[in-house]
């Protein structure tokens, strides 16, 4: 089967710039290749500053690699014509993690989620309205939401309107960089089994970019680490997970106790 | 002991010309040396509890009932903030001014209650080193954006210390802070609350955090609390819905482990 994308050697680097004149650039991405299959679910774990959402980004064509290239279904993303990368872009979108930031807060929701289907398909207006009503059904929200603001929203009810519209274009991957960190666990649990769903409903892929490893137990099959801007692990995920890697194994010491621990069995003085 | 009541404390807003009670009759009471977890949805009043005990609220949000004891005595909300209380927040960030030095923070700490002398900068690098910062000679010169988020969460911490009150209010200390800082975080706080017997309000969404820190638990819903326990009953026996929910949210990120 062809990959959906794959990325071969790729690297990245950002300059700074202070009031000192420019710093040496730094590698943020070295030597990542990665593949990406249809309707697999693929964590990307690590810890701040390890890459991973540069990663994203580019895997998303929102930026370009330095060194190395990503293919979207066997062609370079360099070398598609206009009508492969309209595909692109229909076919791989995204779901960031401030939902607040990631919407035009003057617009009401039915015109947030219409806007990829705007711009990515040739439905009439009218169409465009009834797909955004099935989008909210299908996110768990009402046709009566259509009319809302955004502020109007709660956080995790807004972070749904942003799926329905990474949703609206019938996307083949979708990228959740972060997607679930500002909601509270409960809402956080609620949302990935709407993940679940709609890869079960559709068989889309998701590339689920986070720190939590407790998350990446509920939802991934495969799981990849960063670390210093390499993949240091890249294995399916079982139970207990197979890390070797030094920062993979201190990201599994660092997850928190299910249960109170031992402490607080004696008593306080 | 030392306690800290939060009494009967009632906070409102205004939708459509009508009163909504985001805090409602809500009391509660630290001790010095234990760390009382406050839970919840989001949305549930956590975080307004904290400020509202302070006196420090957002615009369109008011206190209407409520007091605060040390004690059992009453006192001004402007006269324990910063003294009686302090405060950690979570996103470090945007709790730093961007062109003051960590300098300039400390000692604006330790003018603002009071506590500056001519022993202030080893008491300040003496704290800083309590906290993890190495090198406190150094940090001391930066500005917030030389630093990382785990780094000025440290800072955080010891600018709280400074103050020497018996209290602390933590909220969301390491709510979206990479996984391994927060572990350390959490490690700190614990030592620092143990070490100088603080009184401390935790307020968290996570139960993991709860798990690793809490003595006591207070869930919150709506506005009230709706149960309390020690962290073991909390965990073992939660009793009310909001509480059970909360619990197997949780638990259920556990699956592999609690089948192990």
């Amino acid at each position: 089967m062809t990959p959906l994308i794959e990325a071969r050697g790729l690297g990245r680097s950002y300059r700074t710039f202070s009031l000192m004149g420019s710093a040496a650039p730094k590698v943020v991405l070295d030597g990542i290749d990665l593949t990406i299959r249809p309707g697999e679910t693929l964590g990307l774990l690590g810890r701040s500053g390890c890459g991973k959402s540069t990663l994203g980004r580019l895997i998303l064509g929102l930026e370009k690699p330095d060194r190395g290239d990503i293919r979207f279904r066997g062609t370079a993303l360099g070398a598609l014509d206009s009508a492969g990368l309209a595909a692109f872009r229909r076919a791989v979108q995204v779901v960031f993690q401030d939902s607040l930031e990631a919407v035009n807060p003057r617009h009401n929701v039915e015109r947030i989620i219409a806007e990829p289907l705007r711009h990515l398909t040739d439905l009439n207006q009218e169409q465009r309205a009834a797909r955004v009503r099935e989008l909210l059904l299908e996110v768990g929200l009402t046709a009566d939401d259509a009319t809302k603001l955004p502020v109007q929203m709660s956080g995790g009810q807004l972070q749904r309107v942003c799926i329905a519209r990474a949703l609206a274009p019938q996307p083949e991957l979708i990228v959740l960089d972060e997607a679930v960190s500002n909601l509270d666990l409960v809402l956080q649990i609620q949302t990935i089994d709407l993940f679940k769903q709609i890869q079960e409903a559709r068989g889309t892929a998701f590339l689920f970019v986070t720190h939590d490893l407790r998350l990446v137990h509920r939802f991934c099959e495969r799981v990849v680490v960063m670390d210093g801007g390499r993949i240091v692990e890249d294995v399916p995920v079982t139970r207990p997970l197979h890390f070797t890697h030094p920062a993979a194994r201190a990201l599994q010491g660092a997850v928190l106790p299910a249960r109170p621990t031992r402490r607080h069995e004696q008593p306080t003085v | 002991m030392p306690t800290l009541t939060i009494d009967d404390l009632g906070i409102t807003t205004q939708r459509h010309g009508r009163d909504i009670a985001l805090v409602d009759g809500l009391t509660l009471t630290l001790e010095t040396g234990r760390i009382l977890a406050l839970v919840g949805p989001s949305g549930s009043g956590k975080s307004l509890t904290a400020s509202g005990a302070q006196g420090v609220l957002p615009a369109g949000v008011s206190r209407r009932t409520g007091r605060v004891l040390l004690d059992g005595v009453e006192q001004r909300p402007s006269l324990i903030r910063g003294r009686t209380i302090a405060t950690i927040m979570q996103n470090p960030r945007s709790a730093f001014n961007p062109v003051k030095t960590m300098r300039a923070h400390a000692l604006e700490t330790l003018t603002a209650v009071g506590h500056r002398d001519a022993g202030s900068e080893d008491t300040i690098r003496d704290t800083m080193a309590e906290v993890g910062l190495d090198d406190p000679a150094r940090v001391l010169g930066l500005h917030p954006f030389e630093m990382s988020g785990g780094m000025l969460q440290r800072m955080m911490i010891a600018l709280a210390l400074l103050t020497r009150a018996p209290f602390l209010f933590a909220d969301e200390p390491t709510t979206d802070i990479d996984l391994v800082v927060q572990a350390r975080l959490l490690d700190l706080i614990e030592r620092v609350a143990r070490e100088r017997h603080l009184g401390v309000l935790l307020i968290t969404h996570d139960m993991g955090v709860v798990a690793r820190l809490a003595d006591d638990v207070h869930v919150m819903s709506a506005g009230r609390i709706v149960e309390r326990g020690s962290v073991r009953a909390i965990f073992d026996a939660p009793a009310h819905p909001v509480t059970q929910s909360l619990i197997a949210a949780h638990l259920a990120l556990y699956v592999d482990e609690e089948a192990a």
